[in-house]
């Protein structure tokens, strides 16, 4: 007898796709400062420009308030610096923390170490290098960390300032199921000018570019405006284009009462990171 | 009328009808007063009823305790109304014709069991509309007890007289005559040779014990148990609790002949030719050793006229032996006279006679597949050696009375004007000091019984022993057993014999009894008491088949046509000079065309099959279209027809003719079903799958189903439909597989569980490797993007999927760490944090 069989299906297919590459720990290159937030993430993280400063001795806290439309995550930083002589040497701490997984109760969260050291060679420039580690704990039982490096150069005279230098080097993260990963290391330049006039007023346009290795390149354009060095206003504007960080604009205040400073940073123009907001409390001697 | 009966039931007597022959002490007769609940069933009456009350019982609905009426109300409360059901439940297709017979009007009532029978009867008398009021009464098998094994024992189908089986003395306090074995039997075997071994469109309800459905012996010729078929009627159910009294019984009717195994039925066929035997319908009223009540075996009774049988063969009733001392006194035979057949019981005999084998619908003709336009209800005498059955006194029964080896009434056998006919029942005290009647006693293996060769060997059950079984009988698949109860399956036997050969279209009952008791040798019995005369089916035969010499003219003109894979066939019916036409045609049929050429009636080449039609009223020259049933597909059957008359003088073969049976194919999915969404385990659906498929020729399709994982869920099923349950989370697959006999086709049924029912967009798993699969509830256009915590998007797509057809988005490429995922569809937006490690 002969048997034919057939076989149909009511339907079961599966769309496949592929998401595109990332970097692992992508929260080493964020900005936590409410003033460089503002002002189109311009302002270069390293302490190189320390010792040609002002400052002698500077700490601080902020909150941010990262993507809350999404998925809100809360960074609380702290940081201090301060020089002696041609030297200038900082330290900083992030601790951020966002919503559960879904379906689980466990809240992943992130810390973020960075010291850093500087000299200044002439009065004019000066080098210096951070190092951080930062570490993700994803699960309960499952985290990764990574030492990350960063190098700089900075000057500044008349009114301008520049530094270039290279952030995020460093070791791999190890994936548990597909491999190393790099972290977002990146090749930075950027520079800034300040006009001072009628005595109290002072505008200070600065630009950061950024080529990460992985091949994506981001940059920046911020001002600020300050009057008599007690009032502040920025804005600025970052394009992410690929990089881990997407585009954004960018408004805020700032205040200084005697050693003290007040600043505030806000996001808009993005549907991710609209929202976004910093604050931060400072001293400044 | 009201009337109320059970003062007189009362006083009769009735008790255990099993004939027990260790009982048989002689003793003083015991005037005691009968103990009159002894055999009624407890707690149960039957009552007629009115159109008024009747409507209100029908409005209430079967298995209801109270009715609209509160005086009706009032009255069941005084009895302690359990329920009240109609004894003849609703019949389907069946139900006009039971309507007409009135016997929607008999109600079963089931109350208090404390509340005495007198009691209930008084008060349901006093209820307006109550026309009759009825105590149902245990009834009981009427056998004796089994021996051993062998078919050479079978003296009562054919007996040379070579089984030393005798009494050389009377034993008068018994009853027992003086007797030789001097060949009495049921003179059958040269209606085998000549005429028939049986037909397999002749049922038999075998209403008993249940009958092994199973039993090797009788393959093909026992009934399955369904809806359509053999039923239990002491639970209710469809599955039958074989014991070895039913079985031995059907054995009698219809065990397998020729097949090289066990014993011979009278109406058995022939299985070394391909000729089935008659069939065996088991409705099932005894279950152990307790006594049936009559309400059930009326119901048994009717079940059989409407699934198609036209004999009713029934070995059980009362007793006189009301205190079941072993003895019938004067006193309990003078109550046991008292009692009648039982309206009910009544009603359901009258109604298999008047209807078993006739249309469902007025005016109740003779179905066309039909042996036979009405029914015949036999009963055994019954074997207390007394004048009286209440059952068998009613004279459309016929009464069967047992005789043994020597042609003598058997010493129990009841006995009368009343039996009707009497048939092989078996005789031979095994126990005590009498054994002189059967000379061939032995023990069996532990020496704790002994056999008698003169009592009647046949099936016993050989599976589900009921307790009654094991207490009684000896565990084999065969053995003895005596009683009217063994010699009433002869007389159903032969019935069914003469059904198979002269039964056809305009072929009755009364003329099937005619046959029977008019054929009976009346020169056996002499004994004083009457049993009836000695079935003699050589004897019904040789008055049933005319005297005729001259065979039928060949059959000129035939035409065959193939309408999927059954083959139909017409022909003129032949002329006969000395019977006028022709009785039968016999259509010879197979796929190898000299071996169809070469057979003859008596001797049919192997490979070869046969068909016999019994053109019934049709006269010479009229065309009778017949079929021979369902064939192959894509085969030439070579076909060639002789005709017979009632004599078996044959014509010459017609020329043979061929016809080629259509090419098959396969089953088609006629209406295709989406995946099943279940929402959590525990949950399920059924799907109807014999909806899914039609099959393009018509064919009846059969269906199976497997399931992919039996962890996610589990699936039953049956002819039409699967039933699915959820066990955990996850996917699998259902292949539902039709299949016509030759070809078959599947379709798999896709299956989800939602682990989260309150997700309509569910991502897993958790945490991400390789794969994210997005599942949502519905096909729809959905907007999928994935963000990176730094805020990178990393994946963004719109995309139709659904949860059977889910969205994979490959992780290989992504770095550990924290996503979010945004997933918009039907207007919703739906937010995911997950982690890839």
């Amino acid at each position: 007898m002969r048997k034919l069989y057939m076989i149909l299906a009511a339907g079961l297919m599966t769309l496949e796709a592929a998401a595109q590459t990332s970097e692992a720990l992508p929260f080493i290159q964020m900005d936590y400062n409410p003033v460089s937030l503002a002002t189109g993430s311009t302002l270069i993280p390293s302490s190189a420009v320390l010792p040609l400063s002002d400052v002698k001795l500077a700490g601080g806290v902020a909150y941010e308030s990262y993507m809350p439309v999404l998925s809100p995550t809360n960074y609380i930083s702290a940081g201090a610096a301060g020089k002696l002589d041609k030297l200038g040497l900082s330290i900083a701490f992030s601790r951020g923390s966002g919503e559960p997984v879904t379906g689980e109760k466990f809240v992943p969260s992130e810390i973020l170490v960075n010291a850093g050291v500087s000299y200044a060679v002439t009065d004019f420039l000066a080098i210096g290098a951070n190092v951080k580690y930062g570490k993700e704990q994803l699960l309960a039982n499952y985290a990764n960390s990574a030492v990350a490096f960063d190098v700089f150069a900075a000057g500044k005279f008349s009114g301008f300032e520049f530094a270039a230098g290279a952030s995020a080097l460093g070791g791999k993260v190890q994936s548990e199921s597909t491999g190393d990963f790099s972290l977002p290391a990146a090749i930075t330049i950027g520079g800034g000018y300040t006009a001072k006039f009628a005595e109290v007023h002072a505008i200070t346009a600065r630009i950061k570019a950024d080529r990460y290795f992985s091949g994506p390149i981001a940059a920046g354009f911020g001002f600020e405006y300050g009057y008599d060095g007690l009032a502040f206003a920025r804005a600025g504007y970052h394009y992410g284009g690929d990089s881990i960080v997407p585009s954004f604009a960018s408004a805020g205040l700032g205040l200084k009462i005697g050693e003290f400073t007040l600043d505030a940073a806000y996001l808009f123009a993005s549907d991710i990171l609209g929202g976004t907001f910093s604050v931060g409390v400072g001293v400044r001697f | 009328m009201r009337k109320f009966l059970l003062a007189a039931l009362a006083a009769a007597a009735i008790a255990a009808c099993t004939r027990d022959e260790s009982r048989l002490t002689p003793g003083p007769t015991i005037e005691t007063k009968p103990e009159i609940s002894a055999n009624a069933v407890a707690g149960s009456v039957v009552v007629q009823v009115d159109d008024a009350l009747l409507e209100l019982l029908e409005a209430a609905g079967d298995g209801a305790a109270k009715t609209k009426s509160e005086d009706v109300n009032e009255a069941l409360r005084a009895i302690g109304i359990k329920s009240f059901s109609r004894l003849f439940p609703y019949a389907g297709e069946y139900e006009e014709r039971t309507r007409d017979f009135g016997l929607h009007r008999f109600y079963l009532i089931e109350y208090d069991e404390s509340i005495p029978s007198t009691k209930a009867g008084d008060v349901l008398e006093s209820i307006e509309g109550v026309t009759k009021v009825e105590a149902p009464h245990k009834v009981r098998r009427r056998s004796a007890v089994p021996d051993d094994p062998y078919f050479k024992w079978q003296w009562d189908m054919y007996n040379d007289k070579s089984l030393a089986i005798g009494c050389t003395k009377s034993y008068p306090e018994y009853g027992i005559e003086k007797f030789s074995n001097n060949g009495a039997d049921m003179n059958l075997l040269s209606v085998w040779e000549n005429y028939t071994t049986g037909n397999s469109n002749v049922i038999v309800n075998v209403v008993d014990g249940g009958v092994d459905l199973n039993h090797p012996d009788l393959a093909g010729a026992a009934i399955a148990a369904s809806f359509n078929g053999s039923k239990d009627f002491v639970h209710d159910s469809y599955v039958i609790n074989p014991d070895s009294h039913g079985t031995h019984v059907a054995g009698t009717i219809a065990a397998v002949r020729n097949n090289g195994i066990g014993v011979a039925g009278i109406a058995g066929g022939d299985y070394a030719k391909g000729i089935p035997g008659v069939r065996i319908l088991s409705s099932q009223i005894f279950d152990g050793d307790d006594g049936a009540s009559d309400a059930n075996t009326a119901n048994a009774i009717k079940w059989g006229a409407d699934h198609g049988a036209v004999i009713s063969q029934n070995s059980w009733g009362e007793s006189a032996d009301s205190n079941e001392d072993g003895t019938v006194s004067s006193s309990e035979l003078s109550a046991y006279k008292k009692r009648t057949i039982p309206d009910f019981l009544k009603a359901a005999v009258d109604y298999f006679i008047q209807r078993a084998g006739c249309e469902k619908t007025a005016p109740y003709n003779q179905r066309s597949d039909s042996p036979m336009k009405g029914g015949i209800v036999v009963f055994a005498a019954g074997n207390e050696n007394i004048d009286y059955d209440p059952y068998c006194a009613y004279d459309q029964i016929v009464a069967v009375g047992a005789g043994t080896a020597g042609y003598t009434k058997a010493y129990y056998s009841n006995y009368g004007s009343w039996v009707d006919i009497c048939a092989p029942g078996g005789d031979g005290l095994y126990n005590g000091s009498v054994n002189d009647c059967d000379t061939q006693v032995f023990y069996d293996d532990e020496g704790s019984y002994r056999y008698s060769r003169g009592q009647i060997y046949n099936l016993y059950a050989t599976q589900k022993l009921t307790q009654y079984d094991l207490d009684n009988y000896d565990y084999t698949s065969y053995g003895y057993m005596s009683g009217t109860s063994m010699a009433c399956p002869h007389i159903s036997g032969a019935l069914a014999l003469i059904a198979s050969y002269f039964g056809g279209p305009g072929f009755t009952n009364e003329r099937c009894k005619e046959l029977l008791l008019n054929g009976a040798d009346q020169s056996h019995i002499n004994n004083t008491k009457y049993i009836g005369p000695w079935v003699d089916l050589a004897g019904s035969f040789k008055l049933g088949v005319p005297a005729s010499t001259i065979p039928p003219e060949k059959v000129s003109e035939f035409s065959l046509e193939a309408v999927r894979k059954t083959v139909n066939i017409s022909f003129k019916v032949p002329a006969d000079e000395d019977d006028g036409k022709a009785r039968n045609v016999l259509c010879l049929y197979g796929t190898n065309k000299s071996a169809v050429e070469n057979s003859t009636p008596t001797a049919i080449s192997s490979g070869v099959s046969s068909e016999t039609f019994n053109v019934g009223d049709l006269t010479a020259g009229a065309v009778f279209n017949g079929t021979l049933g369902e064939q192959r597909y894509s085969t030439t059957y070579y076909v060639k027809l002789y005709a017979s008359d009632l004599s078996k003088n044959w014509s010459e073969a017609s020329e043979v003719k061929s016809i080629t049976t259509p090419d098959n194919h396969a089953p088609v999915v006629k209406d295709p079903i989406d995946g099943v969404l279940l929402y959590g385990s525990g949950t399920g659906r059924n799907i109807t799958i014999s909806a899914l498929f039609s099959d393009p020729d018509g064919d009846p399709l059969t269906y199976s189903c497997r399931n992919s994982d039996g962890q996610i869920i589990n699936i039953s099923y049956d002819s039409n439909m699967v039933r699915i349950k959820a066990l955990a989370g996850g996917t699998a697959d259902i292949t539902v597989t039709a299949s016509d006999g030759e070809k078959s086709a599947s379709y798999i049924i896709p299956v989800l569980v939602k682990a989260d029912v309150s997700d309509p967009a569910e991502t897993y798993p958790t945490p991400v490797t390789t794969d994210l699969v997005i599942r949502t509830e519905e096909a729809a256009e959905t907007y999928v993007r994935i963000v990176s915590a730094s805020g990178r998007v990393v994946y963004e797509e719109t995309k139709v999927f659904s949860g059977f057809d889910p969205l994979v988005v490959n992780f290989t490429g992504l770095a550990p760490g924290r996503y979010y995922v945004t997933i918009s569809y039907g207007g919703k937006t739906y937010q995911k944090t997950i982690v890839k490690v």
